[in-house]
């Protein structure tokens, strides 16, 4: 079926070159190594939104296409200058790929691309063991893990195919990382945010692992597929997790999404997809070889990420003038006139991307999450506001656009 | 929700009450405690005298 051109793939690329828009280059690779997962997530944007494309990609990526796209990621980075770029393991689950393939692909994909290389992985934990941990803290390779806090929680969403939750074994996993052998290569936990688990117990099950970094994300949802609660109740429940955070004597973890709020706040810049009007240097490269946009895009509509290039013929520098990749690269040029009006549109940046998308209208709206970032992100302000002029001595100014 | 702009509610009353830090000179404040905040200000500080490009990475990995 053809589509109807939206924003942004009715966006002028060619003109927004003409007016001085220069693309980033890359500097993140997701790679697809393993199409298929063990878990039957309800809220996955793979596999339960409705893009079934994964049904027609090889399971598993070839170690031809893994030999190309290493070439492609040292080919971009050489011709950009790049002093380091990171490649994302990715899946489905990529542990499915087993260790020894695992072992085989890290030792191509450091050949190929050199010691600008870093090499991270997420999963969802359930396979993790000692061995493949030992192979990481071998190779440096980071590894993320899901879990959506306490283990009933984690259940709610969580599960295999057969509805038993997944808590107990990423659980063993979490605690494999949590000790001091495989502390160095624990990147952190993802938590999608359920608002029926309440928040300070949720912070506190995951802070019994020590990860350096938790991210709650807001479950993806848009204009058409509408959050599964009021947006107001994410906002709440993030302001609980933040005043929890943020109060400790000593900084407990880093919570990536409000880190990046506070940063904001203070006149940063945000590195996280969530917040904030930074470039997305990201590219998505599927088992098949495909150039794809970020996959959290498949949750709009089937095919919202696809860019019709494939890394045999393609280099990346070809994806950065998509249209989909140069909208999340133009920072305020890319919100709709509703956002821009809005006093706290820099700190927000309209969200995570997906979360815009509405039928008709392409990505160019507010986020769904709206009331939700609003309430954040306004509640951080007066926070950090208040201590900024408690240790200054000043009386703070009002902001006013 | 405000039903006529769409905007969220009490969007312009709060703006009254919003402190603007960005104008603060962050360095001066040389902030060498524990806290979340402590360690939000050297993070920019950092970022700012090293100069770092800051863009946007994965979401769905720490």
């Amino acid at each position: 079926m053809t589509r109807t051109p939206e924003w942004p793939t009715d966006q002028d690329v060619l003109g927004a070159l003409a007016r001085g828009f220069r693309p980033r280059p890359f500097r993140e690779f997701v790679l697809k190594i393993n199409q298929r997962c063990n878990l039957a997530c309800d809220y996955c944007y793979v596999y339960a939104m409705g893009d079934h494309s994964w049904r027609d990609r090889p399971s598993v990526m070839s170690p031809e296409v893994l030999r190309t796209a290493a070439m492609r990621v040292a080919e971009h980075a050489r011709q950009h200058d790049l002093d380091e770029v990171r490649v994302v393991l990715h899946g489905g689950e990529p542990l499915l790929t087993g260790r020894d393939r695992l072992a085989a692909l890290i030792t191509e994909l450091k050949g190929t691309v050199g010691d600008r290389l870093k090499i991270a992985l997420q999963t969802n934990g359930v396979l993790l063991d000692e061995s493949i941990l030992d192979l990481f803290r071998a190779e440096n390779v980071r590894v993320g893990v899901s879990l959506d806090g306490l283990g009933a929680d984690n259940d709610r969403h969580r599960r295999y195919a057969d509805g038993r939750g997944s808590a107990a074994a990423v659980e063993r996993a979490l605690e494999l990382l949590a000790g001091e052998r495989y502390r160095a290569v624990f990147a952190g936990i993802l938590c999608t945010v359920d608002v029926a688990a309440d928040p300070v117990p949720t912070y506190e099950a995951l802070l019994r692992y020590r990860p350096p970094l938790i991210d709650f994300l807001l479950p993806h949802a848009n204009w058409a597929r509408a959050p599964g609660g009021a947006s107001d109740a994410y906002g709440e429940w993030l302001v609980a997790v933040f005043d929890r955070w943020y109060d400790a004597p000593r900084k407990e973890t880093r919570i990536r999404i409000l880190e990046e709020i506070v940063n904001l706040v203070l006149g940063g810049a945000s590195r996280s997809e969530q917040v904030g009007l930074s470039p997305v240097t990201v590219a998505v490269v599927e088992s098949d070889g495909d150039i794809e946009q970020v996959d959290s895009l498949r949750s709009a509509y089937p095919g919202a990420c696809a860019t019709g290039l494939n890394i045999a013929t393609d280099p990346f520098d070809r994806a950065l003038r998509h249209p989909g990749i140069v909208a999340r690269q133009l920072g305020p040029a890319a919100l709709g006139a509703e956002c821009t009006a809005c006093p706290i549109h820099r700190v927000c940046g309209a969200g995570h991307y997906a979360h815009r998308y509405a039928p008709g209208r392409g990505f160019r709206n507010r986020s769904v999450y709206c009331r939700a970032l609003d309430r954040i992100i306004t509640h951080v302000q007066r926070r950090v506001g208040t201590d900024i002029a408690a240790r200054t001595g000043r009386s703070t100014g009002a902001r006013s656009a | 929700m405000n039903a006529t702009t769409g905007e969220p509610a009490g969007f312009a009353n709060e703006d009254e009450a919003i402190p603007d830090v960005t104008t603060i000179p962050l360095l001066q404040l040389a902030p060498e405690g524990d806290r979340v905040l402590d360690a939000a200000i050297r993070r920019l500080v950092e970022d700012v005298v090293e100069g770092r490009e800051i863009t946007t990475g994965f979401g769905n990995v720490p």
